[in-house]
């Protein structure tokens, strides 16, 4: 037998330290438990505070435009009518201007939020467009109880078909925006402490491994065993406990998100860009996890290895 | 060629305490040398300076014609691949099996699955323990454990065997078992440098003895040398009779 057959190829000796990498986690099962679930939080965290800053923006972006109710009309009501309307509705004192809006234009409007490639292959007509007219009240009257006031006036005139209005005026989500925006900071904060905490507890959970390994370290070095190899495991220990945390807390966090963003749009019609987000944030928490873990590795083998 | 060359060894330790004051030896291939002394002589800071686990502060060491003091950390873990270990304690991991404990040094090797099997099985059964395989330590006895702490050096492979104090935890019996199995791998090429007080087994078993006493080398014994220098004596003496004086053979 050549000593080519007895060597075991690399991906096997690769597979028997990422074996003793797993089996430290073990070692101390509650400290590793406590170590990924502050992980998990402190990404999750993350996660909840970047979607808040999304949410930020799309409410102070929604504030700007909800000075603006859209009121459609029957299709049968004619010009006259329809200055007759804008008459009555600018006469009102919490209305600062009213334009009508052709249904060319609102088709024009519509195909803006329709995926591209549906709008081509659509015909013109089938994108629909109704002809309504835009109420813009001032800024001030942002309160729920005025805008119903108005909703309520908008939809008795005759001829009007649908209020489709913000239930919240613009003051209301400008005040709520930056709620927002100090909860944003708040987590991001509190993330970013936990995850300085969390670093202790992955130094932790290895020296607990490494105290517990201590006698067979001692004897693999005598035996020949390089620093690499005695270390090897304990870096592979520390990023499976990173990656799990990571990508765990994402997946908690895209999970609240998610949740919460079916409430947000049906009640004060703003959400975060929560479809381009799962993958790119799974795909963070990897190396993310990793550099976490490599960290906790790197301190607590440079003091503890024996 | 020396496996071991020791020349003007000395260690010294940080509070002025010197273990070793001046010891020079040499150990050739295939040799089996006893090293002797009392308690507290300096045996097993030479072992631990020869596994370089110590810094010694004077002398030189050379093993297999290394320089130990010149030898860079990197490289150490190499150097003792080719060194088989074995203590008084018999340092098993009582958390895994006689064929794990006897394994563990395998896997630096990086061996296959099946080498490594290959090696521990027949070590198993050279020593007579292929029964235990699959026995925790604390199911042996101290013989028993010994047995499995020495196949744990053998299945290495080594080309020099230090034992420090191997049979101090061992009665008579399985003290003489230890070293005949010591002088089994002898025969087969193995040198074996073994640190013990026990006199009565270094008159059971009479071969070259290093004593050491409070650092320094006393005595360098070779039975088998005087041995030889006794025959030759003899032939020397029938040879006179027999009218030759110049001691050839006849």
């Amino acid at each position: 037998m050549t000593e080519e057959d007895t060597r075991a190829d690399g991906a096997t000796r690769l597979m028997r330290l990422v074996g003793q990498g797993f089996k430290g986690l073990v070692v101390a099962p509650w400290q590793t438990l406590a170590c990924v679930v502050s992980l998990g939080v402190a990404a999750c965290l993350i996660v909840l505070s970047a979607s808040a800053g999304s949410l930020t923006m799309s409410m102070l972006g929604r504030a700007s435009r909800a000075a603006r109710i859209l009121v459609y009309l029957k299709d049968d009501v004619e010009s006259e009518r329809i200055r007759e309307m804008i008459g009555d509705i600018s006469r009102r004192p919490d209305v600062a201007s009213v334009e009508y809006i052709s249904r060319e234009e609102d088709r024009t409007q519509n195909a803006d939020i329709l995926p591209e490639g549906l709008v081509d292959a659509l015909p013109r007509e089938a994108i629909p467009g109704q002809h309504g007219l835009i109420v813009i009240f001032r800024d001030d009257a942002g309160r729920t109880s005025e805008l119903d006031g108005l909703s309520s006036f908008l939809e008795a005139i005759e001829g009007v078909d649908i209020v489709a209005g913000p239930p919240v005026g613009s003051a209301a989500l400008r005040s709520l925006a930056g709620a927002v925006g100090f909860v944003r900071v708040t987590m991001a904060v509190m993330a970013a402490v936990l995850l300085f905490g969390t670093l202790f507890f992955v130094v932790g959970t290895l020296t607990r491994t490494m105290e517990s390994r201590r006698e067979e370290m001692a004897i693999l070095r005598l035996f020949g065993a390089t620093g690499a190899y005695l270390k090897a495991p304990l870096y592979i220990q520390a990023c499976v406990q990173g990656v799990a945390g990571l990508s765990g807390g994402v997946l908690m966090g895209l999970a609240i998100i998610s949740s919460t963003n079916a409430y947000l749009l049906s009640e004060l019609s703003v959400g975060t860009a929560l479809p381009s987000w799962p993958a790119m944030s799974l795909a963070a928490a990897i190396p993310g996890g990793i550099a976490v873990g490599l960290a906790g590795a790197i301190i607590a083998s440079s003091r503890r290895l024996p | 060629m020396s496996v071991l060359s020791i020349a003007g060894l000395k260690k010294t330790y940080p509070n002025g305490n010197e273990a070793i004051r001046d010891i020079s030896f040499e150990v050739g291939r295939g040799e089996f040398v006893f090293l002797s002394g009392p308690s507290g002589s300096g045996k097993t800071t030479l072992i631990r300076i020869l596994l370089k686990m110590e810094e010694s502060t004077g002398g030189q060491v050379l093993v297999f014609g290394k320089n130990l003091n010149a030898l860079l950390p990197s490289a150490v873990p190499y150097l003792r691949r080719n060194i088989g270990v074995i203590f008084q304690d018999f340092r098993l991991l009582q958390d895994r099996t006689v064929f794990e404990n006897m394994a563990l040094g395998l896997n630096i090797l990086g061996l296959t699955t099946r080498e490594i099997s290959r090696r521990v099985e027949g070590i198993l059964y050279d020593l007579g323990i292929d029964r235990y395989a699959g026995a925790y330590p604390a199911m042996l006895s101290g013989g028993e454990q010994q047995r499995v702490a020495i196949g744990r050096a053998l299945v290495m492979e080594p080309a020099l065997i230090l034992a420090d104090e191997p049979t101090g935890n061992l009665d008579w019996e399985l003290s003489q078992d230890i070293v005949r199995l010591f002088e089994e791998l002898n025969a087969r090429g193995t040198s074996v440098l073994m640190a013990t007080h026990d006199r009565f087994l270094l008159e059971a078993f009479p071969k070259r003895t290093l004593l050491i006493n409070r650092g320094i080398l006393v005595e360098d014994r070779n039975p088998g040398m005087a041995a030889t220098r006794r025959e030759a004596g003899q032939n020397r003496f029938q040879h006179f009779v027999a009218g030759r004086t110049d001691g050839s053979p006849a």
